[in-house]
């Protein structure tokens, strides 16, 4: 049992008083001198049992008396794990740290007509912190990380940092935080408020954090709890979608074609009607479902008003977790054609080719960004390998869906291009390959070895173009010299443009959704700088005014200014985030190592008649010193006697 | 302070100490004797037989039945009375042997005033020496003297003090008896009986006091026998329930013992007068006598 009042418990030894007043009481008797002893002798011998039992459960009652009261005094709590952070009277300073994850997880129901787990998580760690009498704690929510210091509990119930959000939680780190805003505030007695599910994606359970964990958790000891909500197992009734990509059709230029997924946690559920809406017109498509699985594969949208401010939403029927309901596309017009073109030397070739083919900008190779790339729909590099950064920023490219297109360096010859693909040397040899079906000659051949799939080859040298897919996209490797308008290959031209125009073609359907971003991950710094002038235009919160944005999911766009243009960006949740995988018992186990988390079942009974899962327990208190006053005036009611002659 | 009162005796006085049986007094006197004798009261006719008094021949009837008669009359003769006073420890409980002592002493004096013999008896271990019976008026002093004298203490010896009454005074005498019976009643139910047998006619007043019966106990407290130097520790809520029920059961074994032994007894609780007390034993006392 835990009390608010913790010194009022020095009271306890009062309890004895009963049987020390009992003591002395015996020692100090009169003496009287009696006639009728034989009475007594008689009496003493018959009927002592029953009135000395009496005499014992007068004097058990008394002191339960006093026990309760001292009890009363010390204002118990309905719940045995919150002693720690309730410091007041023992003269312990008690820090509390709420951990809050507004990850769309805990946007999910407790059941029908319940509140979210996020609301009971506030409305209870609030009413909680009221009863053990906190005044001051600290906030750490899931979005922003940052500390907050909040004066009253119950202003975390409207808090802005308390609302949903659409991006994921890392419990790793917002424990490791809450940890060194702990440490910093000194050695004294705390609690941590853990709000937040058991979702097997936040938790992290790779993280290298939790190590460094443990070891701090060991370190505080027992002047630390760690109160972890439990919210059980949630009740099947929940249903999720999400676009896997969004193209333009294959044959014609005038519709979209969009796959989708739809999980339910319900395996019998046979399908879901399912609302695809892009710019102005909804259409519903009834997706069937199988061990709560379905998909939406090449569903094609007429794009009524052309490309230009191209956004989306499919969404289906709120169930649990409204959260998990929605997903936002974007099919920026300007991300069809553009192509760049890093080169060693100048490619007037590739140059008038990329050209033709839409718009074409030239970097240096040491220059090359990921956000340069933010609407490009193929990428030719020419020269030698990339440097370390510019590989990272081309891997993300391609595995996002763009077209990379390699050509050899006229005189460096490295092991490795790009993801194990090799140039070799040049050899001046003439010869004829084929490539779709297309002869064309060549005068100046390097091989290409590595991985890759076999597009065109040479006898006796053996692959001169091949291919590979990386994530989403794709990425060609071309041995011919491309650096020279006089080259057999570069004078024939039709490869070379059948090649840049197949990459650009495919690059530029696939990255139709590159627009589209992971709620909570890292944007793209030309995104970042320009936040402020972002307008939510399709939302699932109220973002307005919101200083987080990245963290919720909806369709933003960006006005045009100055020479920057205008763009649309999606921003969906984690996929993880719908996932039905919880964190076991042992993993938790594992996890806090020998620390002992005190889980606070939080479920959907008692909602309604408790506010808090932690109250004073005046009533049972008071009921019980009742009940025993009651017993103690019985018992000490002078017994009917027999009527005296 | 004096145990005798004389203005409760003047009181009392106008009741004759009467026995329920004719007595065997050594001089005539008011009651009546189991002989006949010279009074007034005519009782039978009785056939002269040689070495009766011719004096007392009834001539008219020998002149009626020529036959010798003699004429009989009732026989008055006095009362020897005995006071038993248990003087034991337990006397000494309230004002039990005060008024053991003064009744005592009315008794005495009634008697001797009437002109009866009276005789005291102490019963315990250290009573006095027994005062035998006189008939004159300088008797009364040596019995209220001998009562004023005594002092309760030590065990009760009344049991063996009325079996030595029983077989030392062979006379019929009025036993009256003044104790608080606290002992075995089937002890005293032999005494009893064994003055009955003798003739005796047996009185006794059962003194108690009232806080022996229903004890205002209140917290603990440690008992010493007063009749001895045995001492019990003992907590009122367990003792008193059963306390009183054993009071109860002696108070109805010892009026049972009273009946079937045809002993005249009387309550003399604490809370009733004397005067109460002693008029009513002397007023039922005359009325049967008068019957």
């Amino acid at each position: 049992m835990s009390f608010l009042r913790l010194i009022a418990l020095t009271a306890l030894p009062l309890a004895l008083l009963p049987i020390v007043i009992h003591l002395l009481h015996r020692r100090r008797h009169p003496v009287v001198p009696w006639a009728a002893t034989m009475f007594l002798r008689r009496a003493t011998a018959t009927r002592r049992g029953p009135a000395r039992l009496r005499r014992y459960l007068v004097l058990g009652s008394r002191v339960l008396i006093v026990v309760a009261l001292v009890v009363a005094f010390a204002r118990p709590l309905s719940s045995t794990s919150f002693g720690v952070a309730v410091g007041k009277g023992s003269g312990r300073q008690a820090s509390s740290v709420v951990i809050l994850d507004r990850s769309p997880s805990m946007q999910r129901r407790l059941g029908n007509a319940l509140p979210t787990r996020l609301q009971t998580a506030t409305q209870r760690v609030a009413a909680a912190l009221e009863t053990l009498g906190v005044e001051e704690f600290t906030l750490i929510e899931s979005v922003s990380r940052q500390p907050i210091r909040m004066s009253e509990p119950a202003r975390l119930i409207d808090a802005a940092r308390a609302k949903p959000a659409s991006s994921s939680a890392n419990i790793p780190e917002l424990l490791l935080d809450a940890l060194v805003v702990l440490e910093n505030s000194g050695e004294g007695v705390a609690d941590v408020w853990l709000c937040t599910d058991r979702q097997f994606g936040d938790w992290r359970l790779s993280s290298s954090q939790w190590e460094n964990i443990r070891s701090r958790l060991s370190r505080r000891g027992k002047g630390l709890r760690v109160h972890l909500l439990d919210f059980g197992e949630s009740p099947a009734g929940n249903a999720s979608v999400r676009v896997t990509d969004v193209r333009s059709a294959r044959d014609t230029n005038d519709e979209l074609a969009i796959d989708l997924v739809v999980e339910s946690d319900q395996p019998d559920l046979s399908s879901v009607p399912v609302r695809v809406t892009l710019a102005e017109a909804t259409t519903v498509a009834e997706v069937s479902l199988r061990d709560g699985v379905g998909t939406l594969s090449d569903f094609h949208l007429p794009l009524a008003g052309g490309w230009k401010n191209l956004r989306g939403r499919v969404s289906i029927p709120s169930d649990l977790n409204t959260a998990d309901d929605q997903w936002f596309f974007v099919a920026p017009e300007d991300a069809a054609r553009q192509t760049v073109l890093v080169s060693e030397t100048d490619c007037p070739a590739v140059r008038l080719a990329l050209g033709v083919l839409g718009e074409v900008r030239v970097v240096d190779a040491p220059t090359l960004t990921l956000d340069q790339l933010d609407s490009v729909a193929c990428v030719v590099w020419q020269g030698a390998p990339p440097a370390e950064t510019q590989m990272a920023a081309l891997q993300t490219f391609v595995r996002s869906g763009g077209s990379l297109v390699f050509f050899p360096s006229r005189s460096v010859v490295t092991p490795s291009v790009f993801e194990g693909v090799t140039f070799e040397a040049f050899e001046e040899t003439r010869g004829e390959s084929s490539f779709e079906d297309y002869v064309f000659p060549f005068d100046r051949v390097t091989p290409v070895r590595g991985p890759l799939t076999v597009d065109a080859d040479v006898v006796g040298i053996g692959t001169v173009i091949g291919s590979q897919r990386i994530g989403t996209g794709e990425v060609s490797y071309c041995g011919f010299d491309v650096t020279s308008l006089t080259g057999a290959f570069v004078e024939d031209g039709a490869v070379l443009y059948g090649l840049l125009s197949s990459a650009v073609e495919a690059g530029a359907r696939r990255r139709l959704g590159a627009g589209s971003y992971v709620a909570g991950e890292e944007l793209p710094e030309a995104i970042t700088q320009r936040s402020d002038a972002a307008q939510a235009v399709m939302a699932t919160h109220d973002v307005s005014g919101s200083f987080e944005f990245g963290s919720h999911a909806g369709v933003f766009e960006f006005a045009k200014q100055g020479d920057q243009s205008g763009r649309l960006i999606a921003i969906n949740r984690d996929v993880s985030e719908s996932a039905t995988r919880r964190v076991t018992d042992e993993e938790l186990q594992e996890l806090f190592g020998d620390f002992t988390v005190n889980r606070v079942e939080v479920s959907d009974r008692g909602l309604q008649s408790e506010a808090s899962f932690v109250r004073e327990i005046w009533t049972g208190v008071w009921w019980l010193l009742i009940g025993l006053l009651i017993a103690e005036s019985w018992l000490s009611l002078p017994r009917v006697r027999g009527k005296a002659t | 302070m004096s145990a005798f009162d004389p203005e409760l005796a003047q009181r009392l006085s106008v009741f004759p100490i009467a026995a329920r049986s004719p007595m065997l007094g050594s001089v005539s006197g008011r009651h009546q004797s189991p002989h006949r004798g010279s009074s007034v009261e005519f009782a039978e006719y009785r056939r002269y037989q040689p070495g009766d008094d011719p004096r007392r021949l009834d001539w008219r009837a020998f002149g009626r039945s020529d036959r010798f008669y003699v004429k009989e009359f009732e026989a008055d003769t006095n009362l020897r009375l005995v006071l038993v006073l248990d003087c034991s420890g337990s006397m000494g409980f309230g004002d039990k042997f005060q008024r053991a002592q003064t009744m005592a002493s009315l008794l005495a004096y009634l008697a001797v005033e009437q002109g009866d013999a009276a005789r005291l008896v102490g019963a315990g271990d250290h009573c006095s020496d027994p005062i035998p019976p006189r008939r004159n008026a300088a008797q009364v002093s040596v019995l209220l003297e001998a009562i004023e004298s005594m002092v309760p203490s030590g065990k009760t010896r009344l049991v063996e003090t009325l079996h030595e009454i029983a077989e030392t005074i062979r006379q019929r005498a009025l036993v009256v008896i003044l104790s608080d019976l606290f002992f075995e009643t089937e002890e005293l139910r032999s005494a009893l009986d064994h003055l009955r047998f003798r003739n005796h006619d047996t009185v006794a007043f059962h003194l108690i006091d009232r806080e022996e019966i229903a004890p205002q106990w209140h917290r603990r407290i440690r008992i010493e026998d007063m009749e001895g130097g045995e001492s019990m520790l003992i907590e009122p809520d367990e003792i008193v329930e059963a306390y009183e029920s054993e009071v109860n059961a002696f108070m109805d074994a010892t009026a049972e013992t009273m009946r079937q032994t045809a002993t005249d007894y009387h309550i003399g609780m604490s809370d009733r007068s004397l005067e109460e007390i002693l008029g009513t034993f002397l007023s039922q006392r005359a009325a049967g006598a008068s019957r």
